[in-house]
């Protein structure tokens, strides 16, 4: 098994201004990785470099292990791609524009194409061309085409965009089993980050270019995690009452303030326990932060 | 490459606008025939009379030139949704090489320029057959257009590979198909005008060499009465073929496929 899918070095795209700035990451086997950013962050560009769609101005990356444009190239076989919204031609049915993209690849099996058609709900599509398809319809189609030759790494920009609650439902089952059953690789950029937290074992945040972190779902849960929020106006003091809990999980923040992660259940308790012990409790509130309001903090408030 | 012909033809054959191109040029070729027709009618004098011969003189003075826009219009057919529904990158997605995409197209193109020359030759000479007969001279007229199109096909081959290589390069098929006119008649004429406003032969010389001046020649009938003629113009052919099919590659082998 390959040490990772993709890793980049520096990689770095300029237009006029920096669109990618010196992004080092590295994507290992079975991750499903959130990339997560602002409109303009450079997502979109760091998924074209990688799909050839583009080139880097400086830096490199590679994929499966390989670098160099003539590997790269080969090694994009290997790649299933979703890129903003799926373009086909729009005179053509579901089925004939994969069909068309299946001897193009030079993939086995016409019964394959029925079988996505079926796995992303349009098997009953019949004649209908493209140019009729529902912008659901066309991100369906779009995951079929991602998922054609059974990838071993999925690059999708934004593909829940147009689809309905059900839509999205069945979206994440099928990259899911994808992931489970087949260990896909997955790299996702999204706006809603409620479904990339469903989903993403990893996760990059980007802004202006930049790579800000490189994370794991797990450190970030451990980060959001609930707590109570306690402004006081003597931390050691309320830190040492504390102590005397014997397992209270805390951590004292600037400002006097502390975030206990433990005894949750009872904050009456907690602040009664303060008080005796002569410290002005200023507030106390039960505090429970997501994907969101990470991603957020890191922006330094910006809204996303 | 085999792979990609064949997904190119299974889209090119679904299209429709091949078969409206097909369409149109036959009704042109069935109003042309039916006119000779007509005035054939009109004529008392069997010898006066217009037979399929005719309508081949008829294609040797302006087939050479219709056959080279004919490829832009191939063109078109095999690039338009490439850039204005932007599935070009579907392609690249999956690693297909940019030289499998660049000369695949090339090679599309030149498949249904012969797929429909063929069909519209079949047609013209179905109906001159039938509506206006086979005359005397059927047999030395066919050796003509038979010259003629033996020097056209490499020109038209260069017409292609230039068709290929702006559409691949520039995202408006509008501004592609100008810079395709542009390109074979502003230094035709530009040379012209030179040469008569000097009087220096050289300019003439240079003109001589274009594709448009040796399809003028074979207009005229220049491989009939020269079979060495027909070299230079396989020369002229094959060279710019070169060079268009060149250039074209350089830019989109680097170009940024939205």
């Amino acid at each position: 098994m390959e040490e990772t899918i993709f890793s980049s070095r520096e990689l770095t795209k300029r237009y006029r201004d920096l669109a990618v700035d010196h992004v080092t990451l590295d994507i290992r086997p079975g991750q499903i990785f959130g990339l997560v950013g602002k409109n303009g962050a450079g997502k979109t560009t760091l998924i074209r470099m990688i799909t050839g769609q583009t080139f880097p101005t400086s830096g490199e990356f590679s994929l499966f292990g390989q670098t160099g444009e003539h590997n790269l190239g080969k090694m994009r076989r290997r790649i299933g791609c979703m890129v903003e919204t799926p373009s086909f031609f729009p005179y053509l049915t579901a089925h004939d524009n994969l069909e068309f993209y299946r001897i193009q690849r030079g993939i086995p099996g016409a019964e394959n194409v029925d079988r996505l058609l079926a796995q992303v709900g349009l098997a009953d599509t019949g004649k209908k061309k493209f140019k009729n398809f529902s912008l659901g319809m066309k991100q369906r189609l779009g995951l079929a085409l991602a998922l054609l030759g059974n990838p071993d790494f999925l690059v999708l920009d934004e593909p829940i965009n147009g689809l309905d609650p059900m839509g999205i439902v069945e979206f994440r089952d099928v990259l899911l089993q994808m992931n489970r059953e087949h260990g896909t690789t997955i790299m996702i950029s999204s706006h809603i980050l409620s479904e990339l937290a469903n989903l993403a074992t990893d996760f990059a945040f980007m802004d202006q270019g930049r790579l800000l972190e490189q994370t794991s779902a797990q450190a970030i849960h451990d980060k959001c995690r609930s707590c109570l929020e306690i402004r006081v106006d003597n931390a050691p003091m309320a830190a040492t009452l504390l102590d005397t809990l014997g397992s209270a999980e805390y951590e004292v923040l600037p400002g006097n303030v502390i975030r206990l992660y433990s005894h949750m259940e009872d904050p009456q308790t907690i602040s009664r326990m303060l008080v005796n012990g002569g410290v002005a409790l200023l507030s106390i509130d039960t505090r429970s932060s997501n994907l969101e309001d990470y991603f957020l903090n890191l922006m330094g408030g910006k809204q996303a | 490459m085999t792979h990609y012909l064949s997904a190119e033809m299974f889209r090119t054959v679904r299209r429709r606008y091949l078969y409206w191109t097909l369409g149109v040029c036959a009704l042109v070729l069935l109003g042309v025939v039916s006119l000779f027709a007509y005035a054939n009618s009109t004529i008392d004098d069997p010898s006066q009379m217009a037979h399929t011969e005719f309508l081949f003189l008829f294609f040797i003075q302006f087939l050479p030139s219709i056959g080279l826009y004919f490829t832009l219009l191939i063109g078109d057919m095999t690039f338009s949704e490439e850039h204005k529904v932007q599935t070009m990158r579907n392609t690249l997605f999956c690693g297909t090489p940019r030289i499998t995409v660049y000369l695949g197209k090339f090679i599309n193109s030149l498949i249904f320029c012969c797929i429909m020359m063929v069909a519209l030759l079949a047609v013209a000479f179905g109906l001159s057959a039938v509506m206006l007969g086979i005359g005397p001279e059927f047999q030395e007229t066919m050796v003509s257009f038979g010259m003629m199109l033996a020097g056209c096909i490499p020109l038209w081959i260069a017409g292609a590979a230039l068709s290929v290589a702006l559409y691949s390069n520039i995202p408006s098929t509008n501004l592609a198909a100008f810079s395709f006119i542009g390109i074979f008649v502003v230094p035709t004429s530009l040379l012209r005008l030179t040469a008569f406003m000097t009087q220096k032969e050289i300019f003439g010389q240079i003109r001589s060499l274009l594709i448009t001046s040796r399809l003028d020649e074979l207009a005229k009938g220049a491989a009939a009465e020269d079979p060495a003629f027909l070299i230079t113009c396989w020369i002229t052919g094959m060279v710019f073929t070169a060079i268009f099919l060149i250039a074209g590659y350089i830019g989109f082998s680097r170009k940024e496929v939205k």
